[in-house]
Protein backbone atom coordinates (compact mmCIF):
# COMPACT_ATOMS: atom_id res chain seq x y z
CA UNK A 1 0.00 0.00 0.00
CA UNK A 2 1.53 3.32 -1.12
CA UNK A 3 0.94 6.17 1.80
CA UNK A 4 -1.38 9.29 1.45
CA UNK A 5 1.58 11.62 1.45
CA UNK A 6 3.23 9.80 -1.46
CA UNK A 7 -0.33 9.96 -2.73
CA UNK A 8 0.04 13.83 -2.15
CA UNK A 9 3.67 14.14 -4.05
CA UNK A 10 2.43 12.09 -6.45
CA UNK A 11 -0.50 14.45 -7.50
CA UNK A 12 1.45 17.25 -7.55
CA UNK A 13 3.80 15.39 -9.98
CA UNK A 14 1.52 14.31 -12.22
CA UNK A 15 -2.81 15.64 -13.59
CA UNK A 16 -4.05 13.33 -11.66
CA UNK A 17 -6.12 14.08 -8.59
CA UNK A 18 -6.28 12.38 -4.83
CA UNK A 19 -9.55 11.27 -5.80
CA UNK A 20 -8.31 9.79 -8.67
CA UNK A 21 -4.81 8.55 -7.49
CA UNK A 22 -6.72 6.29 -4.69
CA UNK A 23 -9.01 4.70 -7.22
CA UNK A 24 -5.77 3.60 -8.89
CA UNK A 25 -4.09 2.78 -5.81
CA UNK A 26 -6.91 0.50 -4.84
CA UNK A 27 -7.08 -1.52 -8.27
CA UNK A 28 -3.29 -1.64 -8.82
CA UNK A 29 -0.84 -4.04 -6.78
CA UNK A 30 1.73 -1.65 -5.37
CA UNK A 31 5.55 -2.83 -5.40
CA UNK A 32 8.39 -1.80 -3.61
CA UNK A 33 12.06 -2.17 -5.19
CA UNK A 34 15.40 -2.06 -3.83
CA UNK A 35 18.35 -0.48 -5.44
CA UNK A 36 19.01 -2.40 -8.67
CA UNK A 37 16.41 -4.64 -8.48
CA UNK A 38 14.62 -4.56 -12.38
CA UNK A 39 11.05 -4.06 -13.25
CA UNK A 40 11.47 -4.59 -16.90
CA UNK A 41 13.79 -6.16 -19.12
CA UNK A 42 14.95 -5.05 -22.42
CA UNK A 43 13.47 -8.02 -24.95
CA UNK A 44 11.71 -9.76 -22.24
CA UNK A 45 7.92 -10.08 -21.98
CA UNK A 46 5.90 -7.53 -20.40
CA UNK A 47 2.09 -7.12 -19.57
CA UNK A 48 1.91 -4.33 -17.49
CA UNK A 49 1.85 -0.95 -16.67
CA UNK A 50 4.17 1.29 -13.91
CA UNK A 51 3.61 4.33 -12.06
CA UNK A 52 6.16 5.50 -10.52
CA UNK A 53 5.10 6.41 -6.54
CA UNK A 54 8.00 7.57 -5.30
CA UNK A 55 11.96 6.89 -6.12
CA UNK A 56 14.10 7.06 -9.12
CA UNK A 57 14.18 4.34 -11.88
CA UNK A 58 17.28 4.21 -15.01
CA UNK A 59 16.25 3.48 -18.06
CA UNK A 60 18.33 2.14 -20.38
CA UNK A 61 18.50 -0.55 -23.53
CA UNK A 62 20.43 -3.83 -23.83
CA UNK A 63 20.72 -4.73 -20.32
CA UNK A 64 20.71 -1.40 -18.71
CA UNK A 65 24.34 -1.65 -17.83
CA UNK A 66 26.22 -0.19 -20.61
CA UNK A 67 23.53 2.07 -22.26
CA UNK A 68 21.73 4.20 -19.42
CA UNK A 69 18.94 6.83 -21.47
CA UNK A 70 17.90 8.82 -18.49
CA UNK A 71 16.51 8.74 -14.65
CA UNK A 72 12.51 8.77 -14.22
CA UNK A 73 10.96 9.69 -11.10
CA UNK A 74 7.39 9.98 -9.43
CA UNK A 75 4.52 10.31 -12.34
CA UNK A 76 6.42 8.45 -14.69
CA UNK A 77 4.76 5.21 -16.38
CA UNK A 78 6.58 2.42 -17.50
CA UNK A 79 5.65 -0.76 -19.76
CA UNK A 80 2.98 1.46 -21.37
CA UNK A 81 4.15 0.13 -24.90
CA UNK A 82 3.88 -3.23 -24.27
CA UNK A 83 0.83 -3.43 -22.45
CA UNK A 84 -0.90 -2.14 -25.27
CA UNK A 85 0.60 -3.36 -28.44
CA UNK A 86 0.98 -6.81 -26.69
CA UNK A 87 5.22 -6.67 -27.54
CA UNK A 88 8.48 -7.23 -25.55
CA UNK A 89 9.87 -4.84 -23.04
CA UNK A 90 11.30 -2.20 -25.08
CA UNK A 91 13.91 -1.11 -22.46
CA UNK A 92 15.70 -2.40 -18.85
CA UNK A 93 14.65 -0.45 -16.09
CA UNK A 94 16.27 -0.90 -12.77
CA UNK A 95 15.90 0.84 -9.41
CA UNK A 96 18.34 3.27 -8.69
CA UNK A 97 17.11 4.37 -5.51
CA UNK A 98 14.10 2.45 -2.73
CA UNK A 99 11.19 2.96 -5.46
CA UNK A 100 6.84 2.39 -4.93
CA UNK A 101 5.29 1.84 -7.92
CA UNK A 102 1.96 0.74 -8.96
CA UNK A 103 1.30 -1.99 -11.19
CA UNK A 104 -1.62 -2.47 -13.62
CA UNK A 105 -2.12 -5.51 -15.80
CA UNK A 106 -5.13 -5.26 -18.31
CA UNK A 107 -7.38 -7.29 -16.19
CA UNK A 108 -6.79 -4.00 -13.36
CA UNK A 109 -7.00 -1.30 -15.97
CA UNK A 110 -10.36 -2.72 -17.19
CA UNK A 111 -11.37 -3.29 -13.22
CA UNK A 112 -10.16 0.50 -12.90
CA UNK A 113 -12.55 1.33 -15.73
CA UNK A 114 -15.70 -0.76 -13.99
CA UNK A 115 -15.10 0.83 -10.75
CA UNK A 116 -13.87 4.65 -11.73
CA UNK A 117 -13.95 5.53 -15.15
CA UNK A 118 -13.17 8.66 -14.28
CA UNK A 119 -10.16 8.02 -13.19
CA UNK A 120 -9.32 5.55 -15.48
CA UNK A 121 -10.22 8.33 -17.99
CA UNK A 122 -7.88 10.29 -16.18
CA UNK A 123 -5.31 7.80 -16.29
CA UNK A 124 -5.12 7.10 -20.07
CA UNK A 125 -5.32 10.13 -20.82
CA UNK A 126 -1.88 11.00 -18.77
CA UNK A 127 -0.05 8.61 -20.49
CA UNK A 128 -1.21 9.07 -24.01
CA UNK A 129 -0.22 12.76 -23.43
CA UNK A 130 2.98 11.80 -22.57
CA UNK A 131 3.78 9.02 -25.21
CA UNK A 132 2.61 11.19 -27.80
CA UNK A 133 4.92 14.24 -26.51
CA UNK A 134 7.74 12.06 -26.55
CA UNK A 135 6.87 10.23 -29.77
CA UNK A 136 6.61 14.28 -31.21
CA UNK A 137 9.99 15.09 -29.94
CA UNK A 138 11.59 11.66 -30.98
CA UNK A 139 10.35 13.09 -34.68
CA UNK A 140 12.12 16.14 -34.03
CA UNK A 141 15.31 14.87 -33.08
CA UNK A 142 14.82 12.02 -36.18
CA UNK A 143 14.53 14.67 -38.75
CA UNK A 144 17.71 16.14 -37.92
CA UNK A 145 19.56 12.79 -38.95
CA UNK A 146 20.37 11.08 -42.29
CA UNK A 147 19.16 7.68 -40.28
CA UNK A 148 19.76 5.24 -43.66
CA UNK A 149 23.54 6.45 -43.22
CA UNK A 150 23.16 5.91 -39.06
CA UNK A 151 25.13 3.18 -38.91
CA UNK A 152 28.60 5.18 -39.09
CA UNK A 153 30.03 5.84 -35.15
CA UNK A 154 29.28 9.20 -35.37
CA UNK A 155 25.55 9.21 -35.37
CA UNK A 156 25.50 7.13 -32.77
CA UNK A 157 25.23 9.81 -30.11
CA UNK A 158 22.54 11.60 -31.63
CA UNK A 159 20.64 8.33 -32.24
CA UNK A 160 20.96 7.31 -28.29
CA UNK A 161 19.44 11.25 -27.76
CA UNK A 162 16.28 10.29 -30.03
CA UNK A 163 15.98 6.90 -27.72
CA UNK A 164 16.41 9.50 -24.97
CA UNK A 165 13.39 11.52 -26.24
CA UNK A 166 11.48 8.43 -26.93
CA UNK A 167 11.99 6.82 -23.68
CA UNK A 168 12.07 9.58 -21.48
CA UNK A 169 11.07 12.67 -23.29
CA UNK A 170 12.08 16.49 -22.66
CA UNK A 171 13.05 18.92 -24.94
CA UNK A 172 13.69 17.80 -28.78
CA UNK B 1 -14.97 -6.28 -45.95
CA UNK B 2 -17.29 -3.68 -44.75
CA UNK B 3 -16.45 -0.73 -42.37
CA UNK B 4 -18.91 -1.91 -39.99
CA UNK B 5 -16.60 -5.54 -40.28
CA UNK B 6 -13.22 -3.82 -40.00
CA UNK B 7 -14.13 -1.73 -36.95
CA UNK B 8 -15.42 -5.05 -35.28
CA UNK B 9 -11.91 -6.77 -36.27
CA UNK B 10 -10.44 -3.60 -34.31
CA UNK B 11 -9.15 -4.97 -30.73
CA UNK B 12 -11.13 -2.39 -28.67
CA UNK B 13 -13.79 -1.46 -31.27
CA UNK B 14 -14.26 -5.07 -31.76
CA UNK B 15 -15.30 -5.29 -27.59
CA UNK B 16 -18.19 -2.43 -27.88
CA UNK B 17 -21.77 -3.49 -28.07
CA UNK B 18 -22.96 -4.18 -31.15
CA UNK B 19 -25.33 -0.77 -30.67
CA UNK B 20 -22.32 1.46 -29.57
CA UNK B 21 -20.43 -0.12 -32.86
CA UNK B 22 -22.92 1.32 -34.88
CA UNK B 23 -22.90 4.40 -33.53
CA UNK B 24 -19.19 4.45 -33.55
CA UNK B 25 -19.24 3.77 -37.62
CA UNK B 26 -22.51 5.89 -38.20
CA UNK B 27 -20.07 9.06 -36.80
CA UNK B 28 -17.23 7.70 -39.50
CA UNK B 29 -17.00 9.81 -42.50
CA UNK B 30 -15.71 7.30 -45.03
CA UNK B 31 -14.55 8.69 -48.33
CA UNK B 32 -12.13 7.36 -51.30
CA UNK B 33 -8.88 9.96 -52.07
CA UNK B 34 -6.66 9.83 -54.89
CA UNK B 35 -3.01 9.41 -54.76
CA UNK B 36 -1.70 12.47 -52.70
CA UNK B 37 -4.43 13.33 -51.23
CA UNK B 38 -3.85 15.40 -47.94
CA UNK B 39 -5.22 14.74 -44.81
CA UNK B 40 -3.46 16.82 -42.46
CA UNK B 41 -0.76 19.30 -43.15
CA UNK B 42 2.12 20.01 -40.54
CA UNK B 43 1.81 22.79 -38.16
CA UNK B 44 -2.27 23.03 -39.19
CA UNK B 45 -4.96 23.27 -36.30
CA UNK B 46 -7.32 20.33 -36.36
CA UNK B 47 -8.59 17.84 -34.48
CA UNK B 48 -10.12 15.02 -36.50
CA UNK B 49 -9.11 11.53 -36.26
CA UNK B 50 -8.79 9.25 -38.86
CA UNK B 51 -8.64 5.37 -39.63
CA UNK B 52 -7.53 4.15 -43.04
CA UNK B 53 -10.33 1.27 -44.58
CA UNK B 54 -8.37 0.63 -47.47
CA UNK B 55 -4.31 1.71 -48.86
CA UNK B 56 -1.58 3.27 -47.80
CA UNK B 57 -1.45 6.77 -46.00
CA UNK B 58 2.33 8.24 -45.64
CA UNK B 59 3.56 9.90 -42.45
CA UNK B 60 6.36 12.29 -43.36
CA UNK B 61 7.69 16.19 -42.70
CA UNK B 62 9.42 18.37 -44.90
CA UNK B 63 12.24 20.33 -43.91
CA UNK B 64 14.38 23.12 -46.49
CA UNK B 65 13.10 21.12 -49.44
CA UNK B 66 14.04 17.98 -47.95
CA UNK B 67 11.18 14.86 -47.38
CA UNK B 68 11.23 12.91 -44.05
CA UNK B 69 9.08 9.75 -44.47
CA UNK B 70 7.87 9.24 -40.95
CA UNK B 71 5.75 6.34 -41.08
CA UNK B 72 3.08 4.23 -43.21
CA UNK B 73 -0.38 3.95 -41.95
CA UNK B 74 -2.23 0.67 -43.42
CA UNK B 75 -5.92 -0.65 -42.92
CA UNK B 76 -7.23 -0.67 -39.48
CA UNK B 77 -4.54 1.73 -38.51
CA UNK B 78 -5.43 5.52 -36.79
CA UNK B 79 -3.67 8.47 -37.55
CA UNK B 80 -3.69 12.03 -36.51
CA UNK B 81 -3.91 11.41 -33.11
CA UNK B 82 -0.68 13.56 -31.70
CA UNK B 83 -2.74 16.71 -32.33
CA UNK B 84 -5.55 15.56 -30.19
CA UNK B 85 -4.10 13.94 -27.39
CA UNK B 86 -1.70 16.79 -27.35
CA UNK B 87 -3.76 19.27 -28.09
CA UNK B 88 -1.56 21.14 -30.44
CA UNK B 89 -0.91 21.75 -33.69
CA UNK B 90 -0.32 18.98 -36.63
CA UNK B 91 2.54 17.23 -35.86
CA UNK B 92 3.27 15.93 -39.63
CA UNK B 93 1.63 15.52 -43.15
CA UNK B 94 -0.21 12.35 -43.80
CA UNK B 95 -0.87 12.01 -47.42
CA UNK B 96 -2.47 8.99 -49.37
CA UNK B 97 0.23 6.53 -51.57
CA UNK B 98 -2.22 5.72 -54.07
CA UNK B 99 -5.74 5.57 -53.88
CA UNK B 100 -7.11 4.69 -50.67
CA UNK B 101 -10.57 5.04 -48.54
CA UNK B 102 -10.18 6.36 -45.11
CA UNK B 103 -12.48 7.39 -42.43
CA UNK B 104 -12.86 10.95 -40.53
CA UNK B 105 -13.95 11.39 -37.13
CA UNK B 106 -14.63 15.38 -37.29
CA UNK B 107 -13.51 17.01 -33.87
CA UNK B 108 -16.55 17.44 -32.74
CA UNK B 109 -18.70 14.44 -33.92
CA UNK B 110 -16.05 12.59 -32.01
CA UNK B 111 -16.15 14.30 -28.63
CA UNK B 112 -20.17 14.49 -28.67
CA UNK B 113 -19.54 10.72 -29.13
CA UNK B 114 -17.51 10.20 -26.35
CA UNK B 115 -19.22 12.22 -23.93
CA UNK B 116 -22.27 10.15 -24.69
CA UNK B 117 -20.95 7.03 -24.43
CA UNK B 118 -18.44 5.96 -21.61
CA UNK B 119 -17.82 2.56 -23.45
CA UNK B 120 -17.02 3.77 -26.75
CA UNK B 121 -15.34 6.70 -24.87
CA UNK B 122 -12.92 3.92 -23.14
CA UNK B 123 -12.36 1.58 -26.41
CA UNK B 124 -11.42 5.33 -28.02
CA UNK B 125 -8.68 5.89 -25.75
CA UNK B 126 -7.44 2.13 -25.60
CA UNK B 127 -7.38 2.26 -29.41
CA UNK B 128 -5.36 5.47 -28.74
CA UNK B 129 -2.73 4.19 -26.78
CA UNK B 130 -2.31 1.15 -28.67
CA UNK B 131 -1.84 3.02 -31.57
CA UNK B 132 0.47 5.30 -30.34
CA UNK B 133 2.19 2.41 -28.34
CA UNK B 134 2.57 1.06 -32.29
CA UNK B 135 4.27 4.38 -33.29
CA UNK B 136 6.50 4.79 -30.42
CA UNK B 137 7.67 0.82 -31.61
CA UNK B 138 8.35 1.87 -34.89
CA UNK B 139 10.34 4.73 -33.97
CA UNK B 140 12.34 2.73 -31.68
CA UNK B 141 12.80 0.07 -34.06
CA UNK B 142 14.47 2.13 -36.61
CA UNK B 143 16.35 3.62 -34.46
CA UNK B 144 17.86 0.94 -33.27
CA UNK B 145 18.55 -0.83 -36.10
CA UNK B 146 20.29 2.26 -37.29
CA UNK B 147 22.71 2.15 -33.67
Amino acid sequence: MVSESILELLARATALSMHELRAIERAATAQTLAVGDVVLRDGEASAALYLIADGEVAIGIGDGAGTELGRCGAGAVLGEVSLFDGGAATATVTATRATQLLRLDRAQLDALYGDDPHAAAALMRMLTSALAARIRASNDRLEKLDVPAAGAARQRQPLLGVLRSLFIGGPS
Amino acid sequence: MTVRELMAKHPHFGRLSSDDLDSLVAALDVRDFPDGHVFTREGAHTDAVFVVIAGDVEVARDRSGVHHELNHMREGELFGLIALVGHAHRAATCRARGACTVGTWAGPVAHLLFNQCAAIAHAFQLALATQLAKDFRHIEQRVRSAL
